[in-house]
């Protein structure tokens, strides 16, 4: 346990240390920074995974008018598909590899979007997504949870909207609250 | 979730052959470190990825206190539950991320990213964006160092908080 630990915590690749002009002008220096630093990447725990040190959250991307029966959850400042795609893009060319959504963000419209994004941006072998199952998904029994059924179930839902295959490309990451 | 609950889970995992968790997806921030008690020590210690979430804390770290929020700090209504109640013990915490960011000249979310960022433990803060200098300035946080009298100051107003983002 031990020996695998220490390979968890190993830098893959080193970071450019910044030059002094980088901080030169607060507008300036957020550019500048990002061509100079290079992406790190970690073993996810003791996973043989590599991600980016920076995972893309992707709750913002989304249906703002997404609702279901019963529910009050709102993602009112959600990006459509049109305005989240660059997002994607963007990350994928600084080197972050790592993505994190849910079945239940705007009801499952963030896990379309990021399917669709990855595929046209990413090399799916080289991507992480992580999902997460427990949020309702619909009004009625079972429409939530962590029972066997709910999680077997929103798994394949979760996979069919990534529109991938387990093991290649998704680390279903069980947010138990 | 309480680290004792995750130690239970792994236990019962262990104990049915059943695959163990490999990650934990936990509220951690500047404003919120409860999670140094148990949690960060447990997950460090069982190889257990942190992946924290609301690293900038709904954009209250990613800001100077004055200046205007994005669309979602007014209608994220969960987010506002997590630092409602705190926001006085919080606002000196805040303060120290802003004069730090004026002092380095960097932009806020890299001070509050970089804080995490050094920490071992973590294996990635998960960053949202809904601006594309959000994305660039949180990749960027990479290549920022904090000195160890930076971090003190950081860290220094720091008081104990009641329980936020599970119950």
């Amino acid at each position: 346990m031990r020996e695998v630990a220490g390979l968890w915590s190993g830098r893959i690749m080193p970071c450019v240390p910044l030059s002094s002009e980088s901080r030169l002008s607060r507008g300036h220096a957020a550019r500048m920074l990002i061509m100079e630093a290079t992406m790190e990447y970690r073993r996810l725990g003791n996973t043989g995974l590599t991600v980016s040190r920076i995972c893309l959250g992707c709750m913002s991307y989304g249906d703002p008018a997404a609702t279901i029966a019963g529910s009050n959850l709102r993602w009112e400042w959600a990006l459509k598909e049109d305005a989240a795609r660059p997002f994607f893009k963007r990350a994928i060319d600084l080197g972050i590899n790592f993505f994190d959504t849910a079945n239940v963000y705007s009801f499952g419209a963030s896990e379309e979007i990021t399917g669709r994004a990855l595929r046209e941006f990413a090399r799916r072998e080289e991507v992480v997504i992580a999902t997460k199952v427990w949020g309702v998904m619909r009004p009625g029994p079972n429409g939530g949870g962590l029972s066997r059924k709910a999680i077997l179930h929103e798994i394949d839902a979760s996979l069919k909207r990534l529109g991938t295959d387990p093991g290649r490309l998704v680390h279903a990451c069980l947010a138990i609250r | 979730m309480h680290a004792w609950q995750f130690a239970k889970a792994q236990h019962v995992a262990e104990r049915h052959g059943w695959s163990r968790f490999v990650s934990m997806q936990n509220h951690y921030n500047l404003i919120y470190r409860e999670e140094e008690r148990e949690m960060v020590p447990l997950c460090r210690d069982q190889g257990i990825g942190l992946i924290p979430w609301s690293p900038l804390a709904r954009g209250y770290l990613a800001r100077a206190p004055e200046a205007k929020g994005t669309k979602r700090s007014e209608t994220d209504r969960f987010g506002r539950t997590l630092y409602s109640s705190m926001a006085q013990a919080d606002q000196p915490v805040v303060a120290g991320v802003d004069k730090l960011a004026k002092t380095r000249n960097l932009p806020h979310a890299q001070i509050a990213l970089a804080w995490l960022l050094r920490n071992a433990a973590v294996t990635a803060p998960i960053v949202g964006a809904t601006k594309m200098e959000h994305l660039e300035t949180a990749v960027a946080a990479l290549g920022v160092q904090l000195s160890k009298e930076e971090v003190t100051a950081l860290e220094a107003p720091y008081v104990a908080h009641p329980i936020a983002g599970f119950s």
